[in-house]
């Protein structure tokens, strides 16, 4: 067990080290980068200005020079200093990751409950009920996720008009309330990304959810549990939820990264101050750190999500661990 | 003698491709207290879907007719009964168990259910002692499923459903996966616990250890019960047409011979209602058969033959 | 009493056979169809009306200019645009654009991941190893991020409007192609240890026959319940980088790219025809690859 994921881990650097290189090659290789963008459409440079601010951001050394500083830097823990406004990068991406993080995982857990209710609901039924179900998810998967973000600000905000529209925190409750009347702002305030992210995201939790539960509850374990006298929801609770499990495993590790990289599209169309809104400007600019840091998150994310659905589907399926 | 259980032409129809499949059909019959019943039988004659009709627990596909009355009260909420009053062992012991959870878990869960007030220590006596009983060690409760052989499962699934001490047991094929040393061990479990009061129904391919180890004998074929007798008098005397052939095929009969008989064909699927279902493979068979109509029939033996109809000391 | 028995068994029969129902496509893969078809010809029957003009154009042909955000009317049969474009055109115009986009990323990704998932299902060991690295790392790439590089690229260079839809193509398959690989490779895998791919070698079949006769015909019921979720997914991406402004830009339209009409609260509130019949549109594309999909993965079950 401990030498597979040893293995395991070994592969993931290996794969992290590997593609951090493939994307600065890509970004040196870029026939545009930040000096241009910046500053070629506003003020005219000499070309020794431009050799000048090109050694100034480090963009002079060959790419493996240049990757093998950067390299270095993250093995020390400097991510370098952003292009853009000069901050250091792990200072601007702690600030922001946390919110991100946060309205990604209530959303996750959200929609998870959500579909896991919903699927138990619609076992094996073939009523009303479960095609009415079935048919909702198909509706919430096919819309693209700003639609249905932007139906949300229209009916809730501009119509009914009891959620903000956007934005955090209401301005005047930051500076003038108290700690309670700035969380109760937040939530409310985030009550709608999170509800826009749940519709957009519970349909495909529920498809897997449901064909896996129709197939455990045809197991002959299920008909043991209920001759031995369980009743129906205490067999679907203590027996098939468990086998049932493993598809939503694979998928929580599969939505790691996405879970640090932040919601990009609810959080333009709401103005979040989040990693996503964040990434989107600062991705335009071939921002070179801050894209190298930012790619390093999610790649990491990445193999330690495929590296946790190992370890939980082994946790829940004990057959794996012998 | 109390009447425990008692079938008033209880049939299941089940809905398929072809037609309706009738899997049990008219059964009547009553079960005393202290009886060890044996159904016996080919395969596919019904007796699994009859153990499902007792269950309750009846699939969406098919349809039931007639009644089951337990304490002469008709059977309608399954979760009230199954497990304390009447509890059921069935076929499979392969797949009968939770792949990710531990016995010890699994085998604890009918007795938390029915015994909420017994603290951790009894259950586990209570489990070691019943596991004891079929030559099981206590360590295989902490085992997974995965780990243990279908003879053990078997033998766990029979000792977890006796733990529940429950009024009626009804074993499905019990000793399939069993050698003979605990095939003996589990049938003299059941006369024992037959003797102290309870009601032990046993169906099994096992034609010659039914009738050395129960009382009484009912022959199926094609969802029919053609013969319920004592065994004794069974073994001695078969009447029915069906009784006959499977007797006759047994090697404690054919002592002598050579070749054993085997009864020609097998079970045919059952769409029509009426008519001896035996028809086709009855070498005594005559005309009327094919048109013979069952009469319910609540004497305690009978046998379900028209050569039999016009008897009147049954 | 009546005689019941033999005739009454057989005649059943006979009857009960007649109430087979044998139906070759069950209730959602015939709606997907059908959807699918009525999207088809809207997209491919309008535009061949020759109207391009309408919708790239800001001016009338005599002239005069248009009106922007104008309701529908029986000149512009849903409205006008920021621009002034048309909406209905560009809804044809766009569609086209967009299925042919969605189209030729899925091919493609199937095409790259059919041949490296194969290769690494069929000679394992090694190579498998390595094929697989290299699929979790491409798996690795962020998507979005990427497509934000691959904009801002465009934006510096400014490629012809042809070329930038290809560019963008490419990029897509590039990314996308892990999830068919992974498939592709999963279930040769499956399939390889089962006893009947033993039962063919021992009988003396070439490699080749083996693959082609034997292993492809049980894989592909598989893949193809796949590829309309697949479609679907990217016609739903393709629409939220339209949303973002980096995919498919002026002046091709494409559903995505109309959306961005919705950037805009007030165009929201007060111009609902400039944002609803692509949203429309959009579902019901969707929706039918998604009714393909499923219903494709019921018949699946079914035969199983």
């Amino acid at each position: 067990m401990t030498k597979f994921l040893f293995k395991r881990i070994l592969t993931g650097i290996v794969i992290i080290i590997g593609v951090s290189f493939l994307q600065y090659a890509l970004l040196r290789l870029l026939p545009s980068d930040f000096i241009e963008k910046q500053f070629m459409g506003s003020f005219e440079l000499s070309p020794e200005k431009i050799a000048e601010l090109k050694n100034l951001y480090g963009l002079n050394n060959g790419i493996v020079t240049g990757f093998a500083l950067w390299f270095k830097g993250v093995l020390k823990g400097d991510f370098g200093i952003s292009f853009t406004d000069g901050r250091k990068v792990a200072e601007i991406i702690g600030e922001k990751l946390p919110f991100s993080f946060f309205l990604s995982l209530s959303a996750l857990l959200a929609e998870l409950a959500f579909a896991f209710a919903l699927a138990v609901s619609s076992i094996n039924k073939k009523s009303y009920k479960s095609k009415f179900a079935e048919v909702l998810t198909l509706l919430c998967m096919c819309l693209p996720t700003f639609f249905i973000g932007s139906v949300m600000q229209l009916l809730l905000f501009s119509g009914l008009k009891i959620l903000p529209l956007s934005g955090a925190l209401n301005a005047k409750n930051y500076i003038l309330g108290n700690k309670a009347s700035r969380i109760f702002d937040v939530i409310l305030h985030l009550l709608m990304p999170v509800f826009v992210l749940i519709i957009a995201g519970f349909g495909r939790y529920f498809k897997s959810i449901k064909s896996n539960l129709n197939t455990v509850m045809k197991e002959r374990y299920i008909l043991n549990a209920r001759l031995k006298g369980l009743s129906y929801k205490e067999t679907i609770k203590k027996h098939a939820l468990k086998n049932s499990i493993t598809p939503v495993l694979t998928a929580i590790g599969g939505n790691l990264p996405s879970l640090f990289s932040g919601a990009m599209i609810t959080e333009t169309l709401f103005s979040l101050p989040g990693l996503g809104l964040l990434s989107y400007e600062r991705l335009m600019s071939c921002d070179i750190p801050f894209v190298m840091a930012f790619n390093l998150l999610i790649t990491t994310m990445t193999v330690l999500g495929s590296i946790l659905s190992d370890i939980l589907y082994a946790v829940f399926n004990p057959q794996v661990r012998f | 003698m109390e009447e425990i259980l008692k079938f008033k032409n209880f049939s299941m129809a089940y809905n398929t491709n072809k037609g309706k499949l009738i899997a049990v059909n008219k059964i009547n019959l009553s079960i005393f207290k202290g009886d060890y019943i044996a159904i016996i039988g080919e395969s596919g004659c019904g007796k699994s879907s009859l153990v499902t009709g007792i269950s309750g627990l009846i699939p969406k596909n098919c349809e039931v007719s007639g009644e089951i009355e337990y304490n002469k009260s008709s059977i309608k909420n399954p979760d009230k009964f199954l497990g304390k009053d009447i509890s059921i062992i069935m076929q499979e012991p392969m797949n009968a168990f939770n792949p990710t959870i531990k016995i010890l878990k699994q085998t604890e869960e009918g007795l938390k259910k029915h015994y909420p007030f017994m603290t951790k220590e009894e259950r586990l006596k209570r489990m070691a002692f019943f596991l004891n009983k079929f030559y099981l060690e206590g360590d295989v409760l902490r085992k997974y499923p995965f780990q243990l052989s279908g003879g053990i499962k078997q033998r766990i699934l029979i000792a977890s459903s006796m733990m529940l001490n429950p009024k009626i047991i009804v074993a499905d094929e019990p000793t399939a996966s069993l050698d003979l040393d605990n095939v003996k061990n589990v049938l003299n479990i059941f006369k024992i616990y037959a003797e102290s009061g309870n009601t032990v129904i046993l169906i099994t391919h096992d034609i010659l250890n039914a009738f050395k180890f129960a009382s009484k004998v009912a022959v199926m074929y094609a969802g029919e019960i053609v013969e319920y007798k004592p065994s004794g008098e069974m073994f001695k005397n078969p009447e029915h047409p069906y009784t006959k052939a499977l007797i006759s095929c047994l090697p404690a009969v054919n002592k002598n011979k050579k070749f054993l008989p085997v009864v020609d064909g097998t079970v045919e699927e059952r769409y029509f209602e009426s008519g001896c279902p035996f028809y086709n493979r009855c070498p005594l068979k005559k005309e009327e058969c094919g048109s013979y109509f069952k009469e319910p029939l609540f004497n305690e033996y009978f046998v379900s033959c028209y050569l039999y109809k016009q008897r009147k000391d049954l | 009493m009546k005689k019941i028995h033999s005739n009454n068994y057989y005649s059943k029969l006979k009857k009960d056979k007649n109430k087979i129902k044998k139906e070759k496509l069950n209730l959602k893969l015939k709606i997907g169809f059908l959807l699918l078809f009525f999207v088809l010809l809207f997209v491919i029957i309008v535009p061949m009306t020759d109207k391009v003009k309408d919708i790239q154009y800001f001016t009338n042909e005599n002239g005069s200019s248009r009106l922007v955000y104008d309701f529908p009317s029986f000149k512009h049969l849903l409205g006008t645009d920021a621009h002034g474009r048309d909406i209905f055109y560009r809804l044809a115009f766009g569609g086209r654009v967009t299925l042919a986009f969605t189209f030729v990323i899925v091919l493609s990704e199937l095409f790259l991941g059919f041949i490296i998932g194969s290769v690494a299902g069929f000679t394992g060991g090694f190579i498998d190893r390595i094929l697989m690295q290299i699929t979790d790392m491409f798996n690795c790439i962020p998507f979005l991020p990427l497509m934000m590089l691959t904009a801002g690229i465009m934006d510096r260079f400014n490629p012809g409007d042809f070329q930038r839809i290809v560019i963008l193509c490419v990029v897509y398959s590039v990314f996308g192609w892990t999830g068919f690989a992974r498939l592709i490779r999963g279930e040769i895998l499956n399939v390889k240890n089962k006893d009947f791919i033993a039962a063919a070698k021992t009988s003396g079949l070439s490699n080749i026959r083996i693959v082609v006769n034997h292993i492809y015909p049980v894989i592909f019921p598989q893949i193809i319940a796949v590829i309309p979720f697949h479609f679907a997914r990217v016609m739903l991406t393709e629409s939220a980088l339209g949303f973002l402004g980096l995919g498919i830009r002026y002046p091709n339209p494409s559903w995505g790219n109309m959306l961005d009409a919705m950037r805009n609260l007030f165009v929201i509130k007060n111009y609902p025809f400039a944002y609803i019949p692509v949203a429309i549109l959009i579902l019901i594309t969707t929706s039918a690859f998604w009714l393909l999909g499923e219903g494709a993965k019921e018949k699946l079950q079914k035969n199983k």
